[in-house]
């Protein structure tokens, strides 16, 4: 119950399923599979299909090289080569210099570090997932709603649940998509969907949670399911708004 | 105390003083010249230490008021305060303006390592002085030590207040003086109003059971009633505006906006939803790793370039932190931890700006608190022997950082932001005291204050030439006018059918007054100041009257 709620509320999925039905269904599939984990399910086919979630992750992006920059980025770059000081340290009579300018700005290893930190800082934030990126959505992105805003606690609370059986295909449906997506970035129309199956789940698992510590209580399972509706459609509503 | 324990005490000792040689450093170092120019919060800190030095009396010529009428914002006043024996001392500076943060700066080193040391959740030895250092040469905590207004002292008054609560819950009368510290801190900076009156009634809620017992009654009293009385200023102001001076930081519109868009729902559910979604947003950003590790603050005047609140390795520490936070949830350490890490964000995440680094100040404390208990999970599964390389490397490596986001770029990529420029333009001023200057106000941040500063006008003639209504209803004027005039100078916006006839100097920045516009009134310009890239950041003209008039008259040519 809590999966398919996680799964349906999501306007992520819609979203998924209305633009390309096929990678919608297989990544709903894939999510399932994550969920219920089944004695006949080998854990390498489980990664099997993960890798080929990634393929399909790294075919729909629009991939920019790490030490590409743009326009604005090459003028700031030009601007910053020459007001750095000159570095020099004079050992035994002998003068050794230093190019902080050029390690810094110029350097290959130092714009693909950056670009990959960012790259990274992207796809780690809760608010790219729950908010839209809202209050600090990116130029030059579509930035669209995946998961209502409610279901943050119920991913931090699954989160610490998962912590405690932590096994290795949790850890590589993390990792390896944020490692992905870490190199070949953001452009992707339908977001960065090799997480979805990992976020999902660990929604489920924290929502799950939440319910049997409330077993006993109806009432407070109505008003939560009511909640959550509402919550679908006031996102929905600023989704196609 | 055995020798081991001993020899390792004065080592912890040793390593302490040598941080704070280090965190002197960074928090005196060129302050006088980094940040380049003085921003208008500080020239207006320091404007009023001056007038009130030598006049008793505030800008507009209020005798020590409890809440300063800055551009109508109603500041708590302690840090102008303490600034006036300063100026008074250094005379009116950049450098006189910032000293009282960097000192809090300094002191705020050793509170952080008492803190952390009274808490006992690090198991490395190294982990103490580790993050000890980190802390004294975080980017946030660097950048707000050098800043010459309120939010620093608001923060360290607060930060006193948080250690000796803790320590109150193992030695029960320092509660006192923790309470006492909070009180003060209300009238060290806008957030600490709020917080350190929340902080008081959730620690006290969630510690209950260590503090309220028999043995306790005395000190619990006399905690409340020291509070109680430092607050008694505050409340004679109960029934102005000044609490309220920052009610248009609420998101009230984009509440209405958001909830116009749920058409399916009646307002009444639309609006609490929309609210609902604001809130946490905003809320959830202060625990972004994306906003605390990777990104700076979006108003460039709160940021250092390329440096996000910070260093980006930390975010490993981070997220190990939380978890290992999760696991102390039920000693007293991990929910005092808990406690400020969820409170503080609270009244911030009120406010429209995202991710005010200014205003989450004091989280700078919780977080790094968390940060330190990954850094020690890390550091204590590692031999001393490899820990203490990768230590010194990551701390040379945060170092580097620094220096080239703070010190190196910074000066030149943030002059302008600062108020780089207004001290050549007050030069200029000065050197023509009987030429007028008409000085746009369209684009800028208020003008008048910087020049008052710049040229030390004298507070006595200031007072006289402000609006004398202010002071007359003093708390209960926040609207901010930009129009001054004083001595030969007018802060307004141009007003090209009229200005252009009197015989003036007319300032502005690059976008004020064009090429074509120079050309077509027949002004002829005066003055550029440029910023350290040699950008222009003021232009001035002088007008040409009598041309004008001939070629194009007006009424305005005959008076």
């Amino acid at each position: 119950m809590s999966f398919f709620l996680a799964l349906l509320l999501s306007p992520w999925t819609w979203r998924l399923v209305f633009e390309n039905a096929l990678i919608g269904i297989f990544v709903v599939v894939v999510s399932f599979l994550f969920y219920k984990k089944q004695k006949w399910l080998d854990g390498k086919i489980l990664l099997s299909l993960l890798v080929i979630l990634l393929v399909v992750q790294y075919k729909t992006t629009d991939k920019q090289p790490l030490s590409a920059l743009g326009d604005s980025q090459k003028f700031v770059q030009q601007q910053r080569l020459h007001i750095y000081p000159p570095t020099f340290y004079q050992v035994f009579g002998h003068y050794i210099w230093f190019y902080p300018a050029n390690w810094f700005e110029e350097s290959k290893f130092s714009i693909w570090v950056n670009r990959i930190q960012q790259n990274f800082s992207e796809v780690v934030d809760p608010g790219l997932y729950f908010f839209a990126n809202h209050p600090r959505q990116r130029v030059g992105f579509d930035e669209f709603e995946k998961f209502p805003y409610v279901f943050l606690p119920f991913f931090v609370f699954g989160i610490l649940k998962l912590e405690r059986r932590f096994c290795w295909q949790k850890g590589l449906f993390v990792l390896l998509p944020i490692f992905l997506v870490s190199f070949v970035g953001h452009r992707n129309q339908y977001g960065p969907i090799g997480l979805f199956p990992f976020i999902v789940v660990v929604c489920a698992t924290g929502m799950n949670a939440f319910v049997k510590r409330f077993a006993g209580r109806q009432s407070l399972k109505v008003l939560l399911l009511v909640f959550l509706s509402l919550v679908f459609l006031q996102v929905m509503s600023y989704e196609y708004s | 105390m055995n020798t081991r324990r001993f020899r390792w005490v004065i080592i912890e000792i040793l390593a302490l003083c040598l941080i704070v040689v280090f965190g002197t450093f960074f928090y005196l170092h060129d302050l006088a010249r980094v940040p380049p120019g003085v921003y208008v919060d500080e020239t207006v800190t320091g404007y009023n230490a001056y007038s009130l030095n030598l006049t008793r009396k505030d800008e507009y010529g209020k005798s020590f008021p409890v809440a300063l009428r800055f551009f109508g914002s109603y500041s708590p006043p302690v840090y102008t305060y303490i600034t006036i024996p300063l100026v008074r001392v250094f005379g009116l500076n950049a450098m006189a303006v910032r000293l009282a943060s960097s000192v809090c700066g300094i002191f705020g080193i050793i509170v952080f390592f008492l803190l952390l040391k009274s808490l006992r959740i690090t198991r490395s030895r190294i982990t103490l002085l580790t993050t000890t250092f980190l802390f004294a040469i975080t980017p946030w905590n660097v950048f707000f030590a050098r800043t010459g207004y309120e939010i620093y002292l608001g923060f360290f008054l607060f930060f006193v207040g948080v250690l000796f609560c803790w320590l109150s819950l193992s030695r029960k009368t320092y509660l006192l003086l923790g309470f006492i510290f909070l009180s003060l801190s209300t009238y060290g900076a806008h957030l600490e109003r709020y917080l350190s009156v929340f902080f008081a009634f959730s620690f006290l809620f969630l510690f209950r059971k260590n503090l309220f017992d028999r043995s306790n009654k005395i000190v619990l009293f006399a905690s409340a009633v020291a509070f109680g009385i430092i607050q008694i200023p505050n409340f004679t102001l109960l029934d102005t505006t000044v609490f309220f001076s920052k009610s248009a930081l609420f998101y009230s519109q984009q509440v209405i906006s958001q909830a116009e868009k749920i058409r399916f729902l009646p307002e009444i559910i639309a609006i609490p939803l929309s609210f609902l979604r604001e809130f946490f947003s905003q809320y959830v950003a202060y625990f972004s790793p994306r906003s605390l590790f990777f990104l700076p603050d979006p108003d460039p005047q709160r940021s250092i370039p390329d440096l996000a609140t910070f260093y980006p390795w930390m975010v490993g520490p981070w997220f190990l932190g939380l978890l290992k936070l999760w696991t102390l949830r039920k000693t007293n350490a991990g929910r005092f931890i808990f406690l400020l890490l969820f409170l503080i964000p609270f009244p911030v995440a009120l406010t429209k700006d995202p991710f005010s680094t200014q205003r989450a100040l004091p989280l700078l404390l919780p977080i790094s608190l968390v940060t330190t208990l990954g850094l020690d999970m890390v550091l204590q599964k590692i031999r001393l022997r490899f820990a203490f390389p990768l230590v010194v490397f990551l701390l040379v490596y945060s170092i580097v950082l620094l220096w080239r986001g703070y010190f190196v770029l910074l000066p030149h990529e943030r002059a302008r932001v600062w108020g780089y420029g207004f001290q050549q333009l007050a030069e200029v001023i000065k050197e023509n005291p009987d030429k007028k200057f008409l000085i746009d106000q369209s684009r800028t941040k208020p003008v008048y204050i910087e020049l008052a500063f710049f040229l030390a006008y004298p507070p006595a003639e200031f007072q006289q030439e402000v609006d004398q209504t202010i002071k007359e209803d003093y708390y209960n004027k926040p609207s901010f006018s930009s129009y001054y005039k004083f001595g030969n100078i007018e802060t307004r916006n141009i007003r090209w059918d009229e200005d252009i006839y009197k015989r003036q100097i007319l300032v502005g920045d690059e976008f004020a007054i064009s090429e074509q516009q120079a050309k077509e009134h027949f002004l002829t310009k005066v003055l550029e100041v440029n910023d350290l890239n040699g950008n222009p950041i003021f232009r001035g003209y002088e007008t040409n009257p009598e041309m004008k008039c001939k070629i194009s008259p007006s009424s305005l040519c005959t008076l």
